[in-house]
């Protein structure tokens, strides 16, 4: 128990670093005076607007998404035993895209945008689990295999939209596809899918340390591996859900920060569930920070900062990995 | 009187349309070991999984501790059963105290963690089978051997009455294989403890087991003690060649033939 108060503390702390600078940086800088003046209430100037209306929402937004991803991620690594699986590869983020770009094609927008991404996304993940279960024998290799054939359908589909676009729709569809925090308003339900999530996984938290182990094994101690293997899948393809509806997809959250932690505090779920979601969301919100200042007052879409930032860190990572 | 710890009635099980075992019948009593013998791919490991109620037979029953194992939640069987499988197949890194410590899973509620007191089992269970030094290695970088030993380190500091052990001498060198049986012997003999074991050498078995089962293969199981099985004719018939016997001081020994 003790063993995991500090690493805990420290991604708490990060988490309110990335915080601090989310809501004090972007096209002007606002001095943390101010910023914690605004939090309070005792401001009502031009300054708090911005960090109140803007910045914040962003930001809740931004960290919320990063820690639904990196939860899920997590969940997906154990369920698919595979060190490499993210929350995408099994079609969700797919499914999603695809009812979200056709939503864009036929002028919708706004929250019904939303409520389709999360359509596509409930339709894919029914879709992969009803496969997958289809003759009875249950693997996780065959989930895999499963969700990685509907991912490349929903890929082509994707393309198919793409192509068939009117060019003025086309920049909201790619922007949409590499992953915006800009258009999210609602963030009620983000907070809620995190906390519930959290509290759902955590008790599972050591019977997916034994699950880590085979699942044979896991059986032997007495862990009920089918029913676990239901509830991840629909724990982690919810999270996955209520993330991409935010957000779009955005890539390598889900994957480097599990990764990340586990090679820095060990596999033991206990700790890394939390600390996931408590890293994955630092992350984000920095690299959010970092696509809204970079190129100010361009914004970049954070899915290319996260991935700019990902893949040498887990080309780095592998290579270490490799080398042990 | 106690029932059997493991007992099985009327069992029939099989593998890819292959009958290992028809209304088999068999008690286990409390303090006995027991050995499982057979030519590969003949249905032992199959066999040791349906006794731990983790594959389902086509009709039967196995009743641990006289409870119907079928409607017993797994948390419990796994505080009274252990299993220790051939191979283990970890997904993430772990050391070797991490690995011996997932034995205390089943006798911790959802939200404990380990105590001082589990680590204390599992330290002497690593003791006991001679991995003390080696408790802050990533399991990946052991030998075979090493791997195998760990294993039974884990069934030990899951602390069950009855152990359930697929060739738990594979890999082991001649003084580590007669260690872990002489182990194994010990917590039989001093804590009560009951194992069966699946075992491809016959004189480990002729030596280490007071009960043998022999699986022929289409259904045919022979059951009794060592000795009464243990005959020139069964095993020729069991193994498909020619065994020979040659008495020696420590007893008898049994070797293949020429043909």
């Amino acid at each position: 128990m003790k063993r995991a108060l500090i690493p805990l503390l420290s991604l708490a702390a990060l988490a309110l670093l990335s915080g601090w600078l989310a809501l004090s940086y972007g096209s002007v800088v606002t001095p943390w005076q101010s910023v914690w003046q605004a939090l309070l209430g005792n401001d009502h100037g031009l300054s708090s607007d911005l960090v109140l209306q803007l910045r914040l929402p962003r930001a809740i937004n931004a960290f919320t998404t990063g820690a639904l991803l990196a939860l899920a991620g997590a969940l997906m690594q154990v369920l698919l035993r595979n060190p490499l699986a993210d929350p995408y590869v099994l079609g969700i983020s797919g499914g999603a895209a695809v009812a979200a770009l056709g939503a864009l094609l036929l002028g919708i927008g706004g929250l019904w945008l939303n409520a389709a991404a999360f359509a596509g996304a409930l339709i894919s993940m029914l879709l992969v689990f009803g496969l997958a279960r289809g003759a009875g024998a249950w693997s996780s290799t065959r989930l895999l295999l499963t969700g990685v054939i509907v991912a490349a359908g929903w890929g082509a589909l994707i393309g198919f939209l793409l192509t068939v676009s009117p060019d003025a729709q086309l920049r909201g569809m790619l922007f949409w596809l590499m992953g915006d925090l800009g258009g999210a308003e609602a963030y009620g339900l983000g907070i809620v899918t995190l906390l519930v999530g959290l509290a759902l996984c955590l008790p599972l938290a050591r019977n997916l340390n034994v699950m880590a182990r085979g699942e044979l094994t896991a059986q032997a101690l007495g862990v009920p591996v089918t029913r676990l293997r239901w509830q991840l899948y629909a724990l982690a393809s919810l999270l996955t859900a209520v993330a991409v509806m935010t957000a779009g997809s955005i890539g390598f959250i889900g994957l480097v920060a599990p990764h990340v932690l586990r090679l820095a505090v060990g596999n033991d779920h206990r700790i890394l569930l939390p600390g996931a979601a408590l890293f994955g969301g630092s992350l984000l919100l920095l690299a959010d920070t970092v696509a809204r200042t970079a190129l100010a007052p361009q914004q970049l879409p954070v899915g290319v900062v996260t991935a700019l930032l990902g893949v040498p860190l887990f080309l780095y990572l592998l290579a270490r990995a490799e080398r042990r | 009187m106690n029932p059997p710890i493991l007992e099985t009635r009327d069992l029939s099980l099989s593998i890819g349309g292959k009958l290992i075992c028809q209304n088999f019948n068999l008690q286990i009593q409390a303090g006995e070991r027991w050995g499982v013998l057979g030519v590969n791919g003949v249905g032992k490991t199959t066999l040791l999984l349906a006794l731990a109620g983790m594959k389902a037979p086509l009709s039967g029953n196995v009743y641990l501790n006289g409870q119907p194992l079928a409607d017993m939640p797994r948390r419990n069987a796994a505080q009274i059963c252990g299993v220790m499988f051939q191979d283990s197949d970890d997904a993430f890194p772990a050391s070797v105290l991490e690995t011996a410590m997932i034995g205390r899973h089943p006798h911790l509620h959802a939200w404990e963690w380990e105590s001082a007191a589990d680590e204390v089992i599992a330290r002497s269970a690593l003791q006991a089978v001679g991995l003390a030094d080696l408790e802050q290695r990533a399991t990946h970088t052991l030998s075979g051997g090493e791997r195998r030993r760990l294993a039974l380190a884990t069934v030990l500091t899951q602390d069950p009455a009855l152990m359930l052990l697929d060739e738990p001498v594979n890999h082991l060198d001649l003084h580590h294989q007669i260690d872990a049986l002489e182990l194994l012997t010990r917590q039989v003999v001093q804590h009560g403890k009951t194992m069966l074991m699946v075992l491809h050498d016959v004189n480990l078995a002729a030596r280490y087991c007071d009960a043998l089962l022999l699986l022929f293969g289409d259904g045919e199981v022979l059951q009794g003690s060592a000795q009464e099985v243990l005959t020139l004719e069964n095993l020729s018939r069991l193994y498909g060649h020619p065994v020979r016997s040659v008495e020696t001081a420590e007893g008898i020994l049994f070797y293949p033939g020429t043909i």
